[in-house]
């Protein structure tokens, strides 16, 4: 094992902050859908937001991307 | 980044090669040198939107026609979004996020054809962009507001306890707004044409060497038709949040509910 090699793993590791990433963006598109099926009408006052949320959700996921590409090319 | 692949690592596909910035060919060793393909294809983009604009407006009449149609189509979804987040008030920025909004999804979809060049794969531009915006913001928010502005940091309703840890969470938020405002984008727009260029070259480049390759190529193609589908509503997905972002931020300095 090179210093190299656990370069590499730790690249891969902190691609897991996607998981909450993940479980975020589900949660705010299921929570949509179930919103609007309920209420169809009220689509259009959800979307601007549900981008939003979008969004933000994902910054979190990017953050954890922005780790990993600083390991495999700063560090 | 993308110059750190090309060198030392021998790899079968040179998946960064497509980002790289290099002048145009041809105006390698004369004084247009800094016309490289990153600012060939913004001007291009520029091109397209104002040919595009000028050619549907102009036989414009009150009874619009077909392409009269289209244009008036971009100017309500931008005036649709501004009067969504900024209220009536915030109809003179319509203009400057609709330009924007043009100005990445034309780079976007443009970006998208083959052998072209997907401006926003590159950090500085999208950071450059995110960061005018922020100093814009501010600059609204002070000129409008005072420094009574800077109350936003200290929202409302908060028990006096919490308020200090409070107020420096709103700090570092507000500060880091560019830097996830620009990582979106890039990120986004670099992680989906590397999944392109990883099933392109899958799909494509295969060869015969067994009959394993053949049979995965001609299953990939499918898939590639699918993800190119879905990079085309990245591109669209993408340029639409990043304009509203820009917005949202411009909701807070126009008017700040603290």
């Amino acid at each position: 094992m090179t210093p190299e090699m656990f370069k590499y793993i730790g690249a891969g590791l902190a691609t897991f902050g996607f998981v909450g990433s993940g479980i975020g963006l589900g949660t705010i598109f299921g929570n949509y859908f179930l919103a609007v099926s309920r209420n169809p009408a009220s689509a259009p006052k959800f979307q601007t937001w549900l981008f939003v949320g979008f969004a933000l959700v994902e910054a979190f996921g990017i953050f954890a991307l922005l780790i990993a590409l600083m390991i495999m090319f700063v560090i | 980044m993308a110059e750190k692949s090309g060198d030392g690592e021998k790899s079968a596909f040179d998946l960064m090669h497509q980002f790289d910035i290099t002048p145009l060919a041809g105006l390698e060793n004369t004084p247009l040198a800094f016309v490289t393909n990153s600012a060939f294809f913004m001007i291009l983009t520029v091109a397209v939107i104002a040919v595009l604009m000028v050619v549907l407006t102009l036989s414009a009449k009150v009874v619009p026609g077909r392409g009269q149609t289209i244009s008036e189509m971009i100017f309500d979804f931008g005036f649709g979004m501004v009067d969504d987040i900024l209220g009536k008030k915030g109809r003179s920025f319509v203009t400057f996020l609709l330009s924007i909004f043009l100005f990445v999804f034309v780079a976007n979809i443009l970006g998208m054809m083959p052998y072209s060049f997907t401006v926003f794969s590159h950090i500085s531009l999208t950071a450059f962009m995110a960061v005018i915006i922020f100093l814009m913001v501010i600059y609204v928010g002070v000129s409008r507001h005072g420094l009574k502005w800077f109350g936003i940091f200290a929202p409302a309703g908060v028990p006096g306890w919490l308020l200090p840890l409070i107020v420096v969470i709103e700090i570092i938020s507000f500060f880091m707004r560019p830097l996830t405002h620009s990582l979106r984008l890039f990120a986004n727009l670099t992680a989906g044409h590397i999944v392109l260029k990883v099933i392109g070259t899958f799909a494509a480049g295969a060869g015969a060497t067994s009959l394993l390759t053949i049979l995965g190529g001609l299953f990939l193609t499918p898939v590639l038709f699918a993800l190119s589908a879905l990079e085309y509503l990245v591109a669209y997905l993408q340029a639409y949040i990043f304009t509203l972002l820009a917005a949202v931020y411009l909701a807070e300095a126009i008017e700040p509910h603290h």
